[in-house]
């Protein structure tokens, strides 16, 4: 394979990711206007719709300047932005604000903002992961203290986030990290027991929390409990069920009118299925495998070792909570709070999503760039 | 850092993109499922938001058969409410109760009540509304509510009904058309939010579900006129009410339903309902001797009785098994006609006899008897007709004369309406047209008819019935100046429930008339319930008032004539000389007057006008040819008119009869209804156009010519 093929590879990968990139982009602000437009009362566009524009707006530019940084400034910076996040992670315990029963908000002093740490620390903890398994004496396995390492980095934010509660991000730090140990070689046998261990550590959470356990209940049986425990999900069956196959109309939607609770949030998905039906869930289903397909391809094409899992990090990142939330969301998981990048109302998420889709060019930059020297 | 790690890791890497990418796409194949092969969620979609508006409509309007509106419905502002939105509690109710006028601590309490939305004032007028308006509350609005009015208020009222506050009619008109003026409730199907908002449509227009509106056969100018005259004679009678109908020969419609006491349709909330009824349609009574003319029209057309045999009244003491009946005078041999003009008991009894009961009751029935008329009025009565298996002979003798029989006013007339057009019993129409909103009127077919008499019969029955008008008839008080009258006096002893006898001081006085009798225009019963004058029969109580009916009646028709009699001085409360106007004055009432008395037993042909006035005058600019102008009413100096009142019908006016007054009095009416004035000649006014008791707007034409008595 030579340097030139590669670089047109790397090339064409970085078009294909910024286009799918776009095109969620441009889907989320359109679900997001028409999901908020009852939110709204007399005014004419919705706050929460300025909001993700400003956001996205801002997202734009951080994706650009992560896109510059050198991969060699980014293996420097990844502890300590880890460490930074997992402060601010810790901060929420102590300072955090409250919404929705969950300790999830740091505020920002002075600008009255606020943020999610635990976003961010999802994508810090790819960083500080990758970092660590990136340290190697040539060896194609992962070391014992490597994996031991890497599996603390997940486990500690993750810990913090049950503390919150959140359980969504949890899951995610923990499949990200073994997704990553996966990748760089660890051998299977060696990941089983941590991943019965998350299983089992899941299955005792959810018992002791009955609001988790609520959400299991109405998770199997939706139907039967469509005004208790299910009715959340039912409320998404029926936006799916309304839009049909071509959907009701972008605008149109019923189920955003306070019947699908978190309809502009977590739920986006279904506010898209009612209004575009089964082509508008394909088309979004299908833009995440192109950024999947094109970040993997990023990946591969990357020439060492923290490049490639900083790829396969960010990819997942992207790509792995969108797969949860539709599948949350279609009642195929049960409920978490899991947000649909680019498509769910809320900044964090958002910033940190294009914050991710800078990383994943600035992996792909200096192999598509190699063919200009 | 190795080439072959790389690979290896990018192996992994994409076993584990395809995984993902698998997921992918089992979620698109779930999500296929939900939205096309799951009908759950459509399913519970529609129920959840679908929900059906009920539109209330808008009432549909009652009309004359001319079109002046009798029951509308219109929109008042009603003040509501909405206690959270309120600011400032005191400063509201304050302000409140200075614009509507009431106790603000009442208001106070209105608005602090537990509930998103409260009426505070409904149906106001239009000024309220506004002083509310001004007030610019927050919290506080203004709603338009529909609101069954009646334009000429108690006019017609018992006849109308009245709906109550929902908009169902529950009387009356309003009752049996409740469904064409309703309409039907448009059901439109709608969608709710979650929180139960509506989503509306772009709004919904109540007037394109509107109910229909009825045009009545009621003629509100004679309808006002027989009003007038009927509360006049109760009045002047101390009676306790009465009732007139007018209905036309030739087509069954009811031309008017005079009642009295009056009922305000608007006041049915304060009324109990029973006092709301229609008498007419309602009630029956006993109809005494004006049912002598079924019995003879019954043996006359079983070819049991000839037209000039004659029959021996006993002198008037008549044995029937069970009792002896008495005439009122003793009377020798009398023909049919004569029996029927001093009204024998006897004689009619003995006419009675020559039937079977079977036959005599089929008789009864052919005229309408015993049954509904059919006239579309609400739980109309059949009135009291017994079977004639049960009849033993005295029964028979007594419903010959009219006892032991209940009719209603409206019975009565219909079967009247069969003697007056040649035999054919004709239902009684009440509704003439109707029409769906934004459409045309649609006349209403005409009810069922059939042969209640033969011709023969029927026209030897009215010729018998104008001897009953003559001056030695009992009826004389019924004649009409140049127009022959048919028709027969009735004097009822009520029936007094508690004592279970007939009463000795309670009588009710029925005349059932048509004029002019050759072919009647118009058929006339009055009732006079319970007068309290000396003379409290039929023919002092009721005959004078059909006379007064007749005479606007025929005005229709352009046949114009005045009553011969008042009601005597010994039928009034006051004892008081009959000087009602100067034309009637012109025709002494105790005094016969030869001239307009020809041949006894022929019916005095009218002088018919020569033009063919329209069925339906549209307005008042008809020029009525006076049939004789030189007799027309030439005051006498000492019998000064007063100047007669001015009725207003909304913003319309019942054109009085103005003929005898001074130019002096007319200029009195004209200061207070513009009319566009001319006049003809010197004097007292003879003649009007239009005639009196056309309804006018202001400013229309209105011409007199004055002449005859120059002083």
């Amino acid at each position: 394979m030579s340097a030139r093929q590669d670089a047109m590879r790397a090339t064409e990968a970085q078009g294909a990711l910024l286009a799918a990139v776009g095109l969620l982009a441009a889907c989320g602000a359109v679900a997001v206007f028409s999901a908020t437009a009852p939110l709204a009362m007399d005014q004419t566009v919705p706050p929460h719709f300025l909001r993700h524009a400003a956001a996205l707006t801002i997202g734009g530019f951080v994706a650009f300047a992560a896109s510059r940084l050198p991969l060699a400034t980014l293996r420097t910076l990844s502890l300590p932005l880890y460490a930074l996040s997992l402060i601010a992670l810790a901060a929420t315990l102590g300072v955090g604000r409250t919404a929705g029963g969950a300790q999830r908000w740091l505020a920002i002093p002075g600008m009255g903002l606020s943020f999610q740490p635990a976003e961010l620390v999802k994508l810090t903890t790819v960083l500080a992961v990758a970092f660590t398994l990136s340290r190697k004496d040539g060896r194609a396995e992962v070391t014992g203290r490597q994996l031991l390492t890497a599996l603390g980095l997940a486990i500690l934010p993750a810990s913090l986030c049950l503390l919150q509660p959140d359980l969504g991000s949890a899951v995610i730090l923990c499949v990200l990290a073994g997704g990553l140990l996966f990748v760089a070689g660890a051998r299977v046998s060696h990941l089983a027991l941590p991943a019965l261990c998350s299983v089992a550590g899941l299955g005792i959470y959810v018992a002791l929390r009955p609001y988790a356990l609520r959400r299991w209940v109405g998770f199997l049986d939706p139907w039967s409990r469509a005004s208790t425990e299910g009715f959340q999900l039912v409320q998404s069956f029926v936006a799916f069920g309304r839009g049909g196959v071509t959907g009701v109309g972008v605008g149109d939607g019923r189920q955003k009118l306070f019947y699908l609770p978190e309809a502009h949030n977590d739920f986006i998905l279904s506010v898209v299925a009612e209004e575009t039906g089964l082509i508008g869930v394909v088309f979004i289903l299908g833009a995440f495998a192109a950024l999947l397909v094109a970040g993997v391809r990023i990946a591969i094409g990357s020439k060492d070792r923290f490049a490639l899992l900083l790829g396969t990090g960010a990819t997942m990142l992207l790509t792995l909570p969108a797969a949860l939330n539709a599948a949350v969301v279609m009642g195929c998981l049960p409920t978490k709070g899991l947000t649909l990048p680019f498509l769910s109302y809320g900044r964090t998420s958002l910033l940190v999503s294009c914050l991710a889709v800078g990383l994943l060019i600035a992996v792909a930059r200096p192999i598509a760039e190699r063919r200009r020297r | 850092m190795s080439r072959s790690d790389l690979r290896g890791a990018g192996a992994r890497l994409r076993f584990l993109g395809s995984l993902l990418g698998l997921c992918f796409l089992l979620l698109a194949v779930r999500a296929a499922h939900l939205t096309i092969t799951d009908p759950r969620g459509a399913e519970r979609g529609r129920a959840q938001t679908g929900t059906v508006l009920r539109v209330a409509t808008a009432r549909g309007a009652i009309v004359d058969r001319l079109g002046a509106e009798l029951a509308v419905t219109m929109p008042a502002p009603s003040v509501y409410a909405v206690p959270s939105e309120i600011t400032d509690l005191d400063a509201a109710a304050a302000g409140l109760a200075k614009a509507l006028g009431r106790d603000a601590s009442g208001i106070r309490k209105r608005l602090t009540e537990a509930s998103s939305f409260v009426f505070v004032a409904r149906w106001l007028p239009e000024k309220e509304a506004r002083a509310v308006e001004a007030l610019g509350l927050s919290g506080v609005g203004i709603v338009a509510e529909p609101r069954r009015t009646y334009p000429l208020g108690e006019m017609a009222g018992r006849l109308l009904g009245f709906a109550n506050i929902d908009g169902e009619g529950i009387r009356g008109i309003e009752q049996g058309e409740d469904e064409w003026l309703r309409g039907q409730d448009r059901r439109i199907a709608l969608e709710r939010d979650a929180r139960g908002r509506l989503l509306a449509p772009g709004g919904v227009d109540p007037r394109a579900t509107a109910g229909g509106d009825v045009a009545l056969t009621i003629d509100s100018a004679l309808q006002a006129e027989t009003e007038h005259a009927l509360a006049d004679v109760v009045k002047m009678t101390g009676a306790a009410g009465g009732v007139v109908v007018a209905m036309d020969p030739a087509t069954g419609d009811i031309l008017a339903v005079a009642e009295s006491p009056v009922l305000d349709p608007a006041s049915f909330r304060t009324t109990p309902y029973p006092l709301t009824g229609s008498r007419a349609f309602l009630e029956a009574d006993e109809p005494g001797s004006v049912l002598k003319l079924a019995v003879v029209g019954a043996a006359l057309q079983a070819d049991v009785l000839a037209a000039d045999e004659l029959i021996d009244c006993e002198e008037g003491s008549y044995r029937v098994p069970g009792k002896t009946l008495h005439d009122a005078k003793p009377h020798g041999l009398l023909d049919p006609a004569g029996i029927l003009r001093v009204s024998s008991n006897i004689g009619a009894a003995k006419i009675g006899e020559r039937l079977t009961p079977e036959r005599h009751h089929a008789a009864l029935r052919a005229l309408g008897f015993g049954a509904p008329t059919g006239s579309g009025f609400p739980s109309e009565s059949a009135g009291l007709l017994r079977a004639p298996e049960g009849w033993r002979p005295l029964d028979q003798a007594t419903i010959s004369f009219g006892q032991g029989i209940n009719v209603t006013p409206v019975q009565l007339a219909a079967a009247g309406v069969a003697v007056a057009n040649g035999g054919t019993w004709r239902t009684p129409r009440l509704i003439s047209a109707r029409r769906r909103p934004g459409e045309d009127w649609v006349p209403e077919p005409t009810g069922a008819t059939h042969s209640a008499l033969s011709r023969k019969v029927a026209d030897q029955l009215r010729e018998m019935l104008v001897t009953v008008t003559q001056d030695d008839g009992t009826a004389s008080h019924a004649t009409l100046d140049n127009v022959a009258v048919a028709g027969k006096t009735g004097t009822a002893q009520k029936f007094d429930p508690i004592a279970g006898a007939y009463s000795n001081s309670d009588y009710q006085g029925w005349f059932l008339g048509m004029a002019p009798a050759a072919d009647p225009q118009v058929v006339i019963v009055a009732m006079i319930d319970e007068p309290r004058g000396r003379s409290h029969g039929g023919g002092a109580t009721a005959a004078p008032l059909f006379a007064r009916v007749a005479t606007a009646a025929l005005a229709r028709n352009a046949i114009v004539t005045t009553p011969r009699h008042d009601v005597p001085a010994m039928a009034r409360v006051d004892g008081s000389e009959p000087t009602r106007s100067a034309a009637v004055s012109t025709a002494p009432p105790v005094e016969p007057e030869p001239a307009a008395a020809p041949e006894p037993a022929a019916i005095v042909e009218t002088t018919t006008p020569a033009p063919v006035v329209p069925d339906r005058p549209a307005s008042g600019n008809i020029e009525v040819i006076l049939a004789r102008p030189e007799k027309a009413p030439a005051a006498s100096p000492s019998a000064l008119r007063p100047t007669p009142e001015i009725s207003w019908l909304g913003d319309r006016v019942l054109l009085p009869d103005l003929r005898g007054l001074t130019p002096k009095q007319v200029k009195e009416i004209t200061d207070t209804v513009p009319f566009s004035l001319e006049i003809r000649g010197d004097g007292r006014v003879v003649s009007q156009v239009p005639a009196p008791g056309t309804i006018l707007g202001v400013d229309a034409p209105l011409r007199l010519t004055l002449g005859g008595d120059e002083g």
